[in-house]
Formats: structure tokens, C-alpha cells, sequence
């Protein structure tokens, strides 16, 4: 029997932040495109690695004199390069007491179903990955898989996606908030995940069940620059028996303002360019009835390409307005094990560009 | 508890080769663009790393031989890959205390509003002269440390005639990252002499003849060293290989081209709009990932200041140190 507390206590010493133990049978009711127990059939349990993004990545933004820093260290940094140094590691740790370890990093859009909707097919995805030619634009890209099928009836079409921050809950690390962020009791929104799929029997880690996570204080709707989570609809799942709710996010949206966050958020826009396409290529920042879709990211990226795109390889990050406003609130409301000494923020907002 | 020696020794252990803490208030008249107080307002240190770049990656490059290797390992792997993960695992260890970390980079593909220069590093880079501040007494972002002007404050070394940092233990052959933070760590005295001796060797090096002899001073921490100007667009051409002892050149490299013989001498002057034009003609090597180009010219420059500070003695010999710590089973 291999031992789980052996296995933690590596991959803390590795540098994982959190280390949890699932039960794949806490997936069971996932649409099968994204059931994690089609990716290694012979798998018994899920252990899910959280590597922390430090505060001080997000200090600059919430500054406003900084933006580099939280792409390319908190985004790129561990999905490329932090994370699978520890992945490695704990596989190897694994496989040398004769277990199979299939390491699975943040993969960046490569289902087979879309991570905008949810539907077959061709789709953006804001993840990493360049399409250059469709967007007319330097900025990373990426498509859903161009053509899958699974390789036998009982399979899936690969590339398999399922769903992170939901593996993590069934791992025992923490709550979906209203954000749709995956809340842990020690860094609230600020962390990464990868996953390793492992043949070795492990005693699941129970699910989190101590103190609500989210304060449901609607501070990540209310500061979403885009207002790309609703305020009226929410969505539910349920895993491992325990429902999670979180505000029904506009995602097409959100890809939009995540990289340009509009007239009062992205500083590196300028006014004059704004008002030369209110009602042309840039309308979705003016006219709050224009539906997000395909079309009109595609219209941003191309327009807005002069004016700090990307961190190669990874779309920057100007928003950060509902992971900023929920560090803050859970930090006034002491829901945070890691007490930094200074608050994330003094006042109740941050800024807005008056403009 | 958080001190400096406990900073030092886990950033030796994470891969630095260089650790140097500086005080904040040496900062002090530091422009707005540069000023690292504007990004942590609490910041009371600078956390300095250094990575050296193997000598054997440039030897390399130096003799003929091999121009591949330098460009990933040397500048691709350290800057995307080893400088994060020292830079994230260091700063999980001052959160850990209570103190913000925000860790910096270098941000090779962006250029600074008052930067009209270009990074030879990379393919391609993107300004921000159209960056405006987020509200009234802010720069606009984003806010860009001067590396070596905070590398001088940590102590770590002293500019070079080229403005780039020396320091003792690897002449110019090292990469820089940094920690602002607002833990009151005691702070190392910033770096006072000049190791660059003003020969000129990199300047008569430079196949491009990027580095000018107009001085120029630059005052750091109430120090004024002298550096020469550089001009950016002229080595980003030279960097890529458009001197005439490239071997990788083909016969018919800029054939038609009226200058042909003056850009291949490096008598020809370029700005951004020349240069720009005639990168595509320069495509000898592949890029690594993330836009790095082949530094084709073999670092010249560096190769020259290297030698020469190490003919006049002004390098350490770091083996009696290395072996002491083998034995002692700690980095050095």
C-alpha cells in the first residue's frame, strides 16, 4: 500500500503549495466529454497539486503601474514551467514504488468540446497556443481541436478536458465561489492546479466542509470591469454529493475583457481609439446589448493588436477585477489562513481610469 | 523569523549564484517610469539574484563553433524557465512570513515610454508609448526597473561601458531578476567601484559598431559611474548576423542590395525603420521559444570585456570557494 502522507509530505517539500487525494468516483454525473476517468482508465485516485500565485504578482495591477509580472510569472510561469518541475518530480516518486503516475498539466484548450460554451466544434479559446491567421492579431490563440474521434466505442475523442477547479474539489482543497474561482482556505482564488492520475489504491482526502469559502458578497461581480458574471442567474453542479453554485459567467465576454478591459480599466488603450470604433469593431465596450461571441473577439484582438497584446505565449492580464475584489473581501473577513502583515488593499475599490 | 542570511542561503539554493538585498530609499529621485516604490508603496527592500551564464556557452560562440546552444540555454532557459522558478519558490518563502513578494522579471519584449530603443534579444518588441496613467500621481504603466541600476543598489556590481551590469564573479555573463518587498530585511551596501576600466575593448568588438564613446553618466545610489552610448537598433542587425564573418551567411546574402559591402563592414548606420526592414533577410537560425533570436555576432562585446577584466585580475577565482563548499555539501 503506498503511502499517502509520503506522498503529500513530497510534494510539499517538492514545492506544491496544497496536496489533496480524490475519489474519481466523485465525478460520477459529468458530461462524458469531460469525465476525468476516461483519460487513464486504469486510474484508482486523483492527487491534485495547488501551487500559489504569489500576492505580490497581482500588486502591480491592483497598483495600476504593473501588468508584466502576473502573466508571465503566475500564468505562464507555473503552467509552463513551475508546475511541471513538481509534477515530475512526484510522478518519479510515485513510479518508484511501482505505481503508474500519468502527469497531467494545465493544458490550455485542446478538448474536444468548447471551454467558451461548452459545444462541439471549432471555437476560440483565450488559453495559450497561437492562431495568428484567423485574428489578425500578435496575441495568443488557441482553437478547440480541429478534428477528434474517439479511438474505440467505450472511449472519448481525445484530447480529454475536465473540468480543473472542480478536480480540485473533488480532490478536498477547497469551494467554487460565486466567481466561478476555485476558493481554498489558504490563498482564497490565488492558485494553479495540476493533477496526477495514479493506479495506486489511496484513501480519498474527505471533502472540504468546513466554513463557507465564498461570502457571497458579490464584490467579483460587482468589479468585473466587463460585467461578464450575471447577478440574477447562477449554475449549479454537484460533486462528490456536495452542490457547488457559482454566478452564471458570460465566458465569450470575459475572453474579451481579460486581455482589454475597456475604457476605464486598460490603461495601454488609448481614449481617441475607443471612440473611433465605439460603434465599429470596438461596440461591445459601448453597447452593453451586443452579445459576445467569436465575431466580436475577433474584432477586439485585431483592432486593439498595438497596445501590449501579449506576454509571448500568454495573453496579458488587465482585468484581475474579480480575483483582486474577492482577495480583498476575504481578507477583511479573516477568511484567509496566510495573514500577510499588509492588507491586498487599503480602500474599498480600486481604480478606474477617469475617462 | 525572515532574515537576510535565511534569503541568501535559500536563493543559493534555488539557483542563484548571486544574492545581494538593498535598501529601498537608495530609490530615492529614481523617475517615476523606473521607480520600483510604484509598484509596492510599502516596499522597504530589493532582493537582487543573479544566474550566471555558462562561460562554456560563449567560449563556443567565441571560437566559431556553435551559436545554438548559447541562445536556449543561455538566455532562453534562464530567463523563461530557471529565473521563475527561483523567483516564485523564493517568494512563496517571504509570503510564508507575512511580507509581500512581488517578484520581477525581466520583461524582454516590452519597451518603456521614454525607450525608443529595441531588446536585440527578441524578435519582436512591443512599446508603450501609449500607456496613460490609471489615475492622477501614478506613471503610466508599466513601471520597468532599471536592472542595473538595482543591481548596484543590492551591491551586486557596477555598470559596464555599455551600461549592462559587471560584476567580479562572471565579468558580464550573468542574468538578473529581482524581489520587491516590504520585509525589513538589513541591506547590503550598494556597489561603489567601477570594474569597467573604460579600455573600450567591447566597443572595438562589436562587429556592428553599436557601442559609440560619447559618455554618459549615470548616478546610482549617489554613485556616478561613466557608460558610452549604445545604440540598440545598430546591435539588434549585428546581433542577427549581418557581419561579415557570420558563417552562416550564404554568397548571395544582399545581393542586390546597394550597401551590401558597408552593412557587411558594419559601417552602415541603421535605425528602427532599417532595421526592421531587413530582418527578414537575417533568418540564419531558428528562434527559441518565446521570440528569442540567435545572437549571431557571439556576444563579441562581452567576450572582449570578459577577457579583459579577467587579463587584469579584477575576476575572482571562485574554485577555492566551490571546493570548500563541495566538501562543506552547501552552494557556494
Amino acid at each position: 500500500m503506498i503511502d499517502k502522507e509520503a506522498i503529500r509530505r513530497f510534494a510539499l517539500e517538492s514545492g506544491a503549495d496544497l496536496c489533496g487525494f480524490g475519489d474519481l468516483n466523485r465525478f460520477e454525473g459529468v458530461p462524458r466529454a469531460m469525465d476525468p476517468r476516461f483519460v487513464f482508465p486504469a486510474a484508482r485516485s486523483l492527487i491534485c497539486l495547488a501551487f500559489r500565485m504569489p500576492r505580490g504578482v497581482q500588486r502591480g495591477i491592483e497598483e495600476g503601474t504593473q501588468f508584466y509580472q502576473y502573466p508571465s510569472l503566475a500564468y505562464g510561469g507555473i503552467n509552463e514551467t513551475y508546475a511541471p518541475s513538481i509534477l515530475y518530480e512526484v510522478g518519479k516518486f510515485i513510479e518508484d514504488q511501482g505505481y503508474e503516475a500519468m502527469i497531467y498539466r494545465n493544458t490550455g484548450a485542446r478538448g474536444s468540446v468548447s471551454d467558451m460554451d461548452g459545444t462541439p466544434g471549432n471555437t476560440l479559446s483565450p488559453e495559450e497556443q497561437i492562431v495568428y491567421q484567423q485574428t489578425g492579431s500578435r496575441t495568443a490563440h488557441h482553437r478547440t481541436v480541429q478534428t477528434t474521434r474517439p479511438v474505440s466505442p467505450e472511449q472519448e475523442a481525445p484530447d480529454l478536458q475536465f473540468h480543473f477547479r472542480l478536480a480540485a474539489v473533488a480532490c478536498g482543497l477547497g469551494e467554487i465561489g460565486l466567481s466561478k474561482m476555485l476558493l481554498t482556505p489558504q490563498f482564497g482564488p490565488m492558485q494553479r492546479f495540476a493533477f496526477i492520475f495514479t493506479d495506486a489504491p489511496i484513501e480519498p482526502d474527505p471533502m472540504y466542509s468546513g466554513k463557507p469559502l465564498c461570502l457571497k458578497c458579490k464584490a467579483c461581480i460587482r468589479e468585473c470591469p466587463g460585467h461578464c458574471l450575471s447577478d440574477t442567474e447562477t449554475v449549479t453542479v454537484t460533486v462528490g454529493g456536495k452542490p457547488m453554485t457559482w454566478a452564471k459567467l458570460d465566458e465569450w465576454r470575459c475572453y474579451i475583457y481579460y486581455t482589454y478591459s475597456g475604457r476605464k480599466q486598460d490603461p495601454f488603450v488609448p481614449t481617441e481609439v475607443f471612440d473611433q470604433h465605439r460603434d465599429g469593431k470596438l461596440r461591445i465596450y459601448e453597447h452593453p446589448e451586443v452579445k459576445a461571441n467569436e465575431q466580436e473577439v475577433l474584432n477586439v484582438y485585431a483592432t486593439l493588436d498595438p497596445y501590449f497584446p501579449s506576454q509571448v505565449g500568454y495573453n496579458m492580464a488587465k482585468c484581475a477585477g474579480c480575483i483582486g475584489a474577492c482577495v480583498n473581501m476575504l481578507e477583511r473577513g479573516g477568511c484567509l489562513k496566510g495573514k500577510f502583515k499588509e492588507p491586498f488593499r487599503k480602500g474599498l475599490r480600486r481604480w478606474n481610469i477617469d475617462r | 523569523m525572515l532574515t537576510s542570511q535565511l534569503i541568501k542561503e535559500a536563493a543559493r539554493r534555488y539557483g542563484a549564484d548571486l544574492v545581494g538585498i538593498g535598501d529601498i530609499r537608495h530609490f530615492a529621485g529614481t523617475a517615476p517610469e523606473h521607480d520600483p516604490r510604484l509598484i509596492l508603496p510599502t516596499a522597504r527592500t530589493i532582493i537582487g539574484l543573479a544566474m550566471r551564464i555558462p562561460r562554456g556557452l560563449n567560449q563556443v560562440m567565441q571560437s566559431g563553433t556553435q551559436r545554438y546552444a548559447a541562445n536556449y540555454l543561455g538566455t532562453k532557459t534562464i530567463s523563461e524557465e530557471l529565473t521563475v522558478l527561483l523567483l516564485l519558490k523564493l517568494s512563496r518563502l517571504i509570503e510564508d512570513e507575512g511580507y509581500e513578494a512581488c517578484p520581477q522579471r525581466t520583461c524582454p519584449n516590452i519597451r518603456a515610454r521614454d525607450d525608443d530603443g529595441t531588446n536585440p534579444e527578441i524578435s519582436e518588441n512591443i512599446s508603450l508609448r501609449h500607456a496613460i496613467p490609471v489615475a492622477p500621481g501614478k506613471p503610466a504603466p508599466d513601471v520597468l526597473i532599471d536592472f542595473t541600476q538595482a543591481a548596484v543598489i543590492c551591491g551586486l556590481g557596477s555598470p559596464s561601458w555599455r551600461g549592462q551590469l559587471l560584476t567580479t564573479a562572471f565579468g558580464p555573463f550573468q542574468r538578473l531578476a529581482f524581489i520587491i518587498t516590504n520585509a525589513p530585511l538589513e541591506a547590503d551596501e550598494p556597489f561603489t567601484a567601477s570594474l569597467c576600466d573604460q579600455c573600450g575593448a567591447c566597443a572595438a568588438a562589436c562587429p556592428g559598431q553599436a557601442i559609440g564613446d560619447k559618455p554618459m553618466d549615470v548616478t546610482y545610489a549617489g554613485q556616478t559611474f561613466t557608460t558610452r552610448s549604445y545604440d540598440r537598433w545598430q546591435c539588434s542587425v549585428y546581433y542577427r548576423g549581418a557581419h561579415r564573418a557570420n558563417p552562416l551567411q550564404p554568397p548571395d546574402f544582399l545581393a542586390d542590395h546597394p550597401d551590401r559591402e558597408a552593412i557587411r563592414d558594419g559601417r552602415y548606420r541603421f535605425d528602427e525603420e532599417s532595421a526592421k526592414a531587413i530582418y527578414p533577410k537575417l533568418n540564419f537560425l531558428p528562434q527559441a521559444q518565446y521570440g528569442y533570436v540567435a545572437c549571431l555576432c557571439g556576444r563579441a562585446c562581452d567576450q572582449a570585456c570578459y577577457s579583459h577584466l579577467k587579463e587584469k585580475g579584477l575576476l575572482e577565482d571562485r574554485r577555492a570557494a566551490a571546493l570548500q563548499a563541495i566538501r562543506e555539501g552547501v552552494r557556494p
